[in-house]
């Protein structure tokens, strides 16, 4: 009996994040009955968490490393204002998506390569490259949102294949791929090793800078991804998209089970992680709160995944310790 | 002051931690508590410190009965405790550390002055000569061990639990060690003595409380027992007698050579390793051993020097390299730098082979899961499962697993820092016959270690550093630890 509960202790314990988004549907399907609970309503969520959800793909790859970025929402901006510029200046539009994705991979590790090559933590860095990045973006425009993009190109953000918008499949494709990526390739095994502890794994042959280097790269493939989906989804190009993205795609993340600290997670965390951001964004226009008072409250979310991911670990240090010895040293 | 443990238990969920202690502890007297890892003799300990609740039981001090004590509780009680992780604060001056918590003055000004001078007056009732106000940082492992004895003196302490206190120190500075504690008895202070080292124990102890499994299983004074009696009681068997079993397999093809090895504090070092063989590295702490191998494996860049692997130049850039040269580094630091302790069993053995184990970069999980099963199996390793988190095993299942890690990889050079640092009796005979198999199949290992008796019973050789020089190197024939120990202060 005793072991049944512990057992079922156990599972909540990693189904937590699963459970949250449940309790958030249900709280604003009683609240807004009519509305939330509509396929509509559900396909416009899963619609805008898409490119959310590339994103904090992306920075889960960080994350796991040990690493973080905040410079990846201006990042997002930039991917898809650099595409329309290039448009607008002749170049063939599948080149310029194919090169505003590979800006958005450079951009990525150059930030990486700075604070390996200098030390200094990554989240400086980004924060430092936000604002490079921000200026730059404005100075491209002028300030002002690019039009003129060619018509098919809306199909990205605005297209569905069966009912299911296309936006959304791509989010599920990465989803997939990301998680083979992790779960079967020694690349995947690596990024854990890397963030579980450094020493270790520069100790056990793995080329540590290397490795972090590559999780940068795929940051930036996905973020520039998400950043010409957007582009499509408003049909232009502007430089003020993906202002909270940063916040969300990194609460996404730890909501889900990354750890700020490195070495552990999962892409279904990830993935549900997204969801709850989503669903909150929507539920709370919805119940009639202001953009303000929405910032407020995912900014309080952040901070309450934080402290959750916190104290999972400290509990996992604390269990050997109890039973004495095991491990003492 | 006296105090007595009556029936102390403590039960956590499925695993009963203390079984029903019984033990007194008399005013003035050092008193070991010895017993492998796991045996209880932490948990005990911390029912006194107050960082445990026990389940049942009486605590008795001085004649007052208490069913638990708070942290807060067992400061008033003079009640301090060493342990061997510091916890000590290395960027704030010696005196600041030593009264953290407990600063002396009228509650909102600090009263520095009195501060100072009663740090001094403690320093100098140590006999030993540190500056107050220098940064705890520039201190020797040694000398923060001891301002960490004079922080838990700061407060009146009567009764002072030492666990492992010389863990991080050498022969030399332990003997500063143990003139502090004879001292403190002297004033009557009640020393518990956790420590894993024999010798030790004899020296500074007058009687010996025995636990295993939970229960206390024996108690005799010092001088009524011996080493032998002490090892069965801990593990509950009789232990093999030769404890280190010496059969030299040493060859006469050079494996690794050094010369002129230079960097990481390390000057010139010159030396030979032979196929098979068990090379020793003696010296003090901080005379420059680990940082010597941390040279070779590519941890820390050479400034100059050769090195030759095989005859063949080997550049020591990165670990890798050193990896596929057929090296493998069995970390002092084997927690931090050895393991990852929230990974899997799986995960652990496998880093450093993973790609042995691939086809176009995915892993192939029953291979993996194969090489896992066999490795695990060959060494012995203690888990219930191939996935349970490596935080959860004993130090010396833990230390197997990273020698398994480079079985995997089939290295042929195995470098062991201090290979059996924390780990019980049992594990580390363990521990010893796998170098010794090691050896037999043609390995070779360099082994560091601050047990002269380990390296003594281990080596073929013994090559001593001190100060960053090579100082000597002595043949198995020549083993003597007097020698040793003079070479390693740097007299030739």
């Amino acid at each position: 009996m005793n072991q049944t509960i512990e057992k079922i202790r156990i599972h909540s314990k990693k189904l937590v994040a699963q459970i949250l988004l449940l309790i958030i549907i249900i709280i604003f399907s009683v609240m807004q009955p009519q509305t939330f609970l509509t396929s509509d309503n559900l396909l416009a969520i899963v619609r805008q968490v898409a490119t959310t959800g590339i994103v904090a793909l992306g920075v889960s790859f960080l994350m796991l490393t040990g690493n973080l970025d905040f410079s990846v929402g201006k990042i997002y901006a930039f991917s898809g204002v650099s595409c329309a510029l290039m448009y607008q200046a002749g170049i063939p539009i599948v080149l310029c998506m194919i090169l505003s994705v590979l800006f958005s991979v450079l951009l990525c590790m150059l930030t990486g390569i700075i604070s390996m090559k200098f030390n200094i933590p990554m989240l400086i860095v980004s924060i430092a490259m936000m604002q490079v990045i921000d200026g730059l973006n404005l100075v491209l425009t002028d300030g002002a949102t690019i039009y003129g993009l060619p018509e098919w190109i809306k199909i990205f953000g605005q297209g569905y294949v069966m009912g299911v918008p296309i936006a959304a499949i791509i989010f599920i494709v990465c989803a997939v791929i990301v998680a083979f990526l992790l779960n079967r390739t020694y690349m995947g095994r690596y990024f854990f090793a890397v963030g579980g502890s450094n020493a270790a794994a520069r100790l056990s042959g793995i080329h540590v800078n290397k490795v972090k280097l590559i999780a940068s790269a795929l940051c930036g493939l996905l973020t520039g991804i998400a950043g010409i989906i957007m582009m499509s989804r408003s049909f232009s190009g502007s430089p003020y998209s993906g202002a909270n993205l940063s916040n969300d795609v990194i609460s996404a993340a730890v909501l889900g089970g990354v750890s700020i600290m490195g070495g552990t997670g999962k892409t279904s965390g990830v993935v549900t992680g997204v969801l709850i951001i989503g669903v909150l964004s929507t539920g709370l226009v919805m119940v009639g709160l202001s953009s303000n008072f929405q910032n407020m409250i995912k900014g309080a979310v952040l901070i309450l995944a934080v402290i959750m991911d916190v104290r999972s670990k400290v509990v996992k240090v604390r269990i050997p310790v109890d039973e004495e010895g095991q491990g003492d040293d | 002051m006296s105090l007595s443990f009556k029936n102390i238990s403590k039960v956590y969920p499925g695993v009963v931690a203390l079984n029903k202690v019984s033990l007194d502890i008399h005013e003035g007297e050092v008193l070991a508590l010895m017993g492998e890892n796991g045996a209880g003799k932490s948990t005990l300990v911390k029912c006194l410190t107050g960082a445990n609740e026990p389940s049942s039981g009486e605590i008795c001090i001085d004649g007052n009965t208490y069913k638990k004590i708070a942290p807060s509780q067992a400061r008033q009680l003079g009640i301090g405790a060493v342990y061997q992780e510091f916890t000590v604060v290395p960027g704030l001056p010696v005196v600041e550390n030593i009264f953290m918590g407990n600063l002396p003055g009228n509650g909102f000004l600090v009263d520095k002055k009195k501060m100072l001078r009663d740090a001094e007056e403690i320093f100098r009732s140590f006999k030993v000569d540190i500056d107050p106000n220098a940064m705890l940082e520039t201190l020797s492992p040694a000398m923060m061990q001891i301002v960490e004895i004079a922080k838990a003196m700061s407060m009146e302490t009567k009764i002072l639990i030492l666990d492992e206190p010389t863990a991080p120190l050498t022969i030399r500075e332990v003997d500063i060690l143990f003139g502090i504690i004879r001292m403190l008895k002297a004033r009557n202070v009640s020393i518990i003595y956790i420590s894993h080292r024999m010798e030790e124990i004899f020296e500074i102890s007058d009687r010996i409380a025995v636990m295993r499994d939970g229960c206390l299983v024996a108690q005799m004074r010092t001088e009524d027992t011996n080493r032998k009696e002490l090892i069965k009681a801990m593990i509950g068997r009789e232990l093999n007698d030769n404890y280190y079993e010496h059969h030299s397999c040493a060859k006469e093809t050079v494996v690794l050579e050094a010369s002129k090895l230079r960097g990481n504090g390390v000057r010139d070092a010159n030396f030979k390793l032979h196929k098979g063989e068990i090379l020793g590295f003696a010296g003090l702490v901080g005379a420059g051993r680990t940082e010597l191998m941390s040279l070779l494996y590519g941890e820390v860049r050479k400034e100059s020097g050769n090195l030759k692997v095989n005859g063949r130049d080997y550049r020591a850039i990165e670990p890798y390299q050193a990896i596929e040269r057929g090296i493998g580094l069995i970390p002092e630091d084997r927690k931090n730098k050895g393991l990852l302790l929230d990974k899997s069993v799986l995960v652990n053995i496998t880093l450093a082979s993973l790609k042995k184990y691939c086809r176009f970069g995915v892993i192939q999980k029953k291979k993996e899961a194969q090489a896992g099963q066999r490795y695990a199996a060959e060494l012995n390793v203690k888990t219930p499962t191939l996935k349970q988190e490596v935080q959860f095993l004993s130090g010396g299942n833990q230390q197997k697993l990273i020698i398994a890690k480079w079985l995997a990889v089939d290295a042929d050079i195995l470098i062991f820092d201090e290979p059996t640092r924390g780990i019980d009796v049992g594990a580390r005979a363990e521990i010893y016959k796998l170098m010794n198999q090691l050896v037999k199949t043609g390995k070779s290992i360099l082994m560091v270690s601050s047990d002269f008796e380990e390296l003594m019973g281990m080596s073929d050789r013994i090559i001593v550093v001190s100060e960053g020089r090579i100082t000597g190197e002595v043949p198995r024939a020549q083993f003597d630890k007097s020698v040793l120990l003079d070479m390693a202060s740097g007299n030739r």
